[in-house]
């Protein structure tokens, strides 16, 4: 029941999460901006448009867009979002759920490269560099929170009670900013990488997309959409208090990841983005961040 | 009656050469191909029974050699290190009917003949319990590489190649007689077993270091790797699979042995053993990045899974030392697991990158691209090849590596060096995802960069099938990990830990499995019918080759901005200057660091000192033959006069 609660509210609302970010950016700019659910709209148009492939590829490139969708959702299914135990949990699960997302970004990086396309080789060096830096962040972080819980299961690791909160708490705020930068970077936000930008010498995700159109191009909006879901509710996991009721801790964690939503808009309104070379310096600092935690965790 | 069948199959491996070095046509061919195969079943059914009963069989028997005897032990451990010598012995023997034929290669009968030999060396090695035998074959093994390596000893390249590996592998082989030396010395003869309890820490830590060092040259552990990319480059692609598959790992076996002969170790062995571990991993795959020549990728790549063996094996001594049976339990079966499943997907892709130069003729990545299309089959298994060698979930490496993990996450909680090691694991991880993308995406991705490329061929069937086979056992235990719980219960000793996690493990990866080939079907079903034209590239109508971005550039970010600058490769650019530029030119040379900037000039200068000995070698054979007798008379003398020395005095 909870692994069905858990699944709808990741496969319904990860597309909000986009909309609210849209929508604090533009009442932040004093603009009304596009409706909520505008990604959704999206969606729905892309995944009934026909779609023009590239002569140059195979079916890697569509390998790519399907394992976009499906690492996020079953990363999504190791965490505990309503209730105290995900639907795939086990012990030991923290390493699937980081080497899912190197698995998609094996295929969608691939499928960037099976266009022959230069932008978007750009877009994969970039990409490969970038994750490469943020892996030890997340893995610190991870580690951490394993010896703070004394678990090797996300379910019981990133419920933290308050005994945990008053005994570590220092060491739980670098976690969070540490994964908070994780999640700038992995999701192409600002400062890492501008969602909006049209200048694809500097992109990062949106470049290795370019040749997508139709069905698949939807799948990796989609894809996109559910792993920032999935990353922010790493991090609301971490920050709420769990009642035990599967309603009522599903409904915090949408609310929670609501509010990360805002506050990446209100990061993007108030920097720009960073020069590329600039970028490993802050995913290195990340790294650092996390890596003081566990010092402090071990001490 | 295991060890007799096992024996058999060592001889008929052994012998497997012989009728294709006799007769030139195919049929001798064929017949080789046979008795390794039946060799190859005998032998697996062998390791395959002692694996699943747990049984040690030993036998010995007097030997004419002076302090020999010929001791064999096979045990669970041994059988574990059998399994990958056999299963990819008998595939690269299928293999080279289609990659080394006798029609074209005069090498051939030569090439199976040392095949043989090799196969027959190792797997000697592995159950050989006498220091003697250990080392006879040992050196058979070594030989019968440095032929293999050599094959093609026309090419300069190739010749530098063998002759590096020559030496490095002999330097171990010195550290081994010291170690088997002091070990006799401990315990009073050359029968490889336990060592006391009693014995000093001294003693103890000299013998494992002589171990790490003798085996560590075969293992290819970083600093001691830098013979081993280009001896498995230089390879037939077919040999390069044997050595890096199994040959590398007799290194691992070597350590993981005599550490089970030492008394309970102290921690700060596994310190230094992971660390050792950590650095391998590290510096083999930001060395595997930056490579120009694919082959010589893969062989990097080796370098580091030796390292997260070599981590492995730290976490099982950590284990024994603090007396924690499940940590070295889950140490020792990942080491074992990424023992064979680094072999499955290590041979798979050297295979593959053979079968890429044979259609194309070339190994350098920069001039490929777009082979997917040319060779679909190839391609393909090579996707899952590096699927599994970046360690993702869906195959087989992810499996052990995930073991790795969760015996480093439960020794991080108490602290120390395996918290960093975890995370060192994962940035390891995450740059072999950008190693193998690169390689993917550069040879078989996007569109030809050159006419060798374009205008590839598939491979014959021969060549695909042990490719397809090897595929189909990365997928297999990577979907279905449990197969393996049995066994590597069976060589920790320790039942509850494995298996539990692996059935745990299986459920998500089955779900992942199944999800994904829904959602390409469907993806596949929804473009079926979509138009196809012309890359997009930015509006830009004719995109050309030339225009994609190239394996190089595609590591320029990792390589002249991240990696440290000893490890980067030399870049050589003349500016153009003046006010009229004439010319420039930009050259990248990709060499080893560790062999050609710090031991060939060390070398030239220690040639250039020993110089003065030079008047010894005067090519002249009566001068050769009086220093043999110079040397006879001294040795002579000194065992007849010098006992009666203290008489006199």
């Amino acid at each position: 029941m909870t692994a069905v609660l858990q699944l709808l509210v990741v496969v319904l609302t990860a597309p909000l999460l986009l909309g609210v970010i849209t929508r604090t950016k533009s009442l932040v700019a004093g603009r009304s901006g596009p409706p909520l659910l505008q990604a959704y709209y999206d969606l729905g148009k892309l995944l009934r448009k026909d779609s023009v492939l590239s002569s140059t590829t195979t079916w890697v490139f569509l390998a790519g867009p399907a394992v976009a969708v499906v690492a996020p959702l079953l990363a999504s299914l190791l965490l505990p979002l309503a209730g105290p135990r995900a639907p795939l949990a086990f012990t030991g699960d923290l390493i699937l759920f980081v080497y899912l997302f190197a698995l998609s970004r094996f295929f969608t990086t691939a499928a960037a490269l099976d266009t022959g396309s230069a932008f978007e080789g750009m877009g994969v060096a970039r990409e490969l560099t970038f994750a490469a830096l943020a892996e030890p962040a997340l893995f610190f972080g991870l580690l951490a929170l394993a010896r703070i819980s004394g678990s090797l299961s996300l379910s019981s690791l990133l419920t933290v009670d308050g005994a945990s909160w008053h005994r570590a708490s220092a060491a739980l705020v670098l976690i969070i900013a540490s994964w908070f930068i994780v999640l700038l970077a992995e999701n192409s936000r600002v400062p890492f990488d501008d969602p909006n930008t049209h200048l694809e010498l500097t992109m990062i995700h949106e470049v290795m997309v370019l040749d997508h159109s139709g069905p698949a191009f939807g799948l990796i909006l989609y894809g996109s959409a559910l792993k920032l879901f999935v990353f922010s509710a790493l991090i609301a996991d971490v920050v709420l208090p769990r009642t035990g009721i599967s309603l009522a801790d599903a409904a915090a964690t949408l609310g929670a990841v609501l509010v990360i939503g805002v506050v990446v808009g209100l990061v993007e309104s108030s920097m720009a983005r960073l020069r590329l070379v600039r970028v490993p310096q802050l995913l290195i600092a990340a790294s650092l961040v996390a890596g003081f935690a566990v010092v402090l965790v071990l001490r | 009656m295991t060890l007799l069948l096992l024996i058999a199959s060592i001889v008929l491996l052994a012998l497997s050469g012989t009728p294709a070095l006799l007769t030139r046509g195919r049929a001798g061919e064929y017949a080789s191909t046979a008795l390794v195969l039946l060799g190859a079943a005998g032998g697996l059914s062998a390791a395959g029974y002692t694996l699943a009963s747990g049984r040690t069989t030993v036998a010995s028997s007097m030997w004419q050699l002076p302090n020999a005897l010929l001791a064999l032990r096979l045990d669970p451990l041994a059988a574990a290190f059998l399994l990958p010598i056999f299963v990819l012995g008998a595939l690269a023997s299928v293999y080279g009917l289609g990659y080394w034929p006798a029609q074209q290669q005069a090498s051939a009968g030569r090439v199976r003949a040392f095949t043989g030999l090799l196969l027959a060396g190792m797997a000697t090695v592995v159950v050989a319990s006498h220091a003697i035998l250990f080392l006879l074959a040992w050196e058979t093994m070594a030989i019968a590489a440095f032929f293999l390596i050599a094959t093609e000893d026309t090419d300069e390249e190739v010749r530098g190649a063998a002759w590096l590996y020559l030496i490095a592998t002999h330097t171990g082989t010195l550290a081994l007689f010291a170690l088997f030396v002091v070990m006799r010395a401990e315990r009073g003869t050359f029968l490889l077993g336990p060592v006391a309890s009693s014995t000093g820490a001294i003693t103890t830590s000299a013998i494992l270091l002589l171990a790490l060092v003798g085996f560590g040259f075969k293992a290819g552990i970083v600093p001691l790797h830098f013979w081993l990319p280009g001896a498995h480059a230089n390879a037939p692609s077919h040999v390069s699979a044997l050595l890096s598959g199994a040959m590398l790992k007799l290194g691992v076996y070597g350590i993981i042995r005599i550490i089970l002969f030492l008394p309970k170790p102290p921690v700060w062995w596994g310190g230094v053993i992971i660390t050792l571990g950590l650095t391998s991993a590290l510096v083999g795959i930001s060395l595997a990045i930056s490579q120009a020549d694919m082959k010589r990728a893969l062989a990097y790549s080796s370098i580091e899974n030796v390292g997260i063996i070599i981590v492995a094996v730290g976490l099982f001594v950590v284990g024994r030392a603090t007396g924690v049976r499940t940590l070295a339990a889950l140490g020792l079966a990942s080491a074992i697991a990424h023992v064979w499943n680094h072999s499955l997907f290590k041979g798979l892709l050297f295979l593959g990158a053979g079968s890429v130069l044979h259609g194309t003729g070339t190994r350098r990545i920069d001039r490929m691209g777009g082979l997917l299309r040319r060779m679909p089959a190839t391609g393909a298994v090579f996707v899952i090849g590096a699927i599994a060698a970046a360690a993702l979930p869906g195959a087989n490496g992810f499996v052990s590596e995930s073991l790795l993990y969760l015996g480093l996450i439960r020794e991080a909680l108490r602290g120390g060096i395996a918290t960093l090691a975890a995370a060192m694991i994962a940035l390891a991880g995450a740059l072999a995802v950008a190693c193998f993308v690169r390689l993917t995406g550069a040879i078989f991705l996007g569109v030809a960069r050159s006419d060798q490329a374009a205008e590839a061929h598939e491979a014959p069937f021969f060549m695909r099938a042990p490719l397809v086979v090897l595929a189909v056992a990365c997928i297999a235990l990577g979907v279905f990990p449990s197969i393996t719980a049995h066994a590597l219960e069976t060589v920790t000793g320790v039942s509850g830990v494995i298996a539990p996690f692996l059935r745990a493990i299986s459920v998500p990866l089955q779900a992942a499995a199944i999800a994904i080939a829904l959602a390409v079907v469907a993806l596949f079903a929804a473009t079926r019918r979509s138009p196809r034209r012309a890359t997009w590239d930015c509006g830009y109508a004719q995109p050309t080759a030339r225009m994609q971005y190239t394996a190089s550039s595609l590591s320029e970010w990792f390589t002249s901005r991240l990696l440290p600058s000893f490890l980067r490769p030399v870049l050589r650019v003349t500016a153009p200057s003046a006010l009229y530029p004439t010319s420039a030119t930009l050259s990248v040379d990709v060499d080893e660091p560790f062999a050609d900037r710090i031991l060939q000039p060390l070398a030239a200068r220690w040639a250039a000192r020993a110089m003065w000995l030079r008047w010894m070698q005067q090519g002249r054979l009566s001068l050769y033959l009086l220093y043999i007798f110079v040397a006879l008379l001294a040795s002579v003398t000194w065992v007849v006069v010098f006992p009666h020395m203290g008489a006199l005095r």
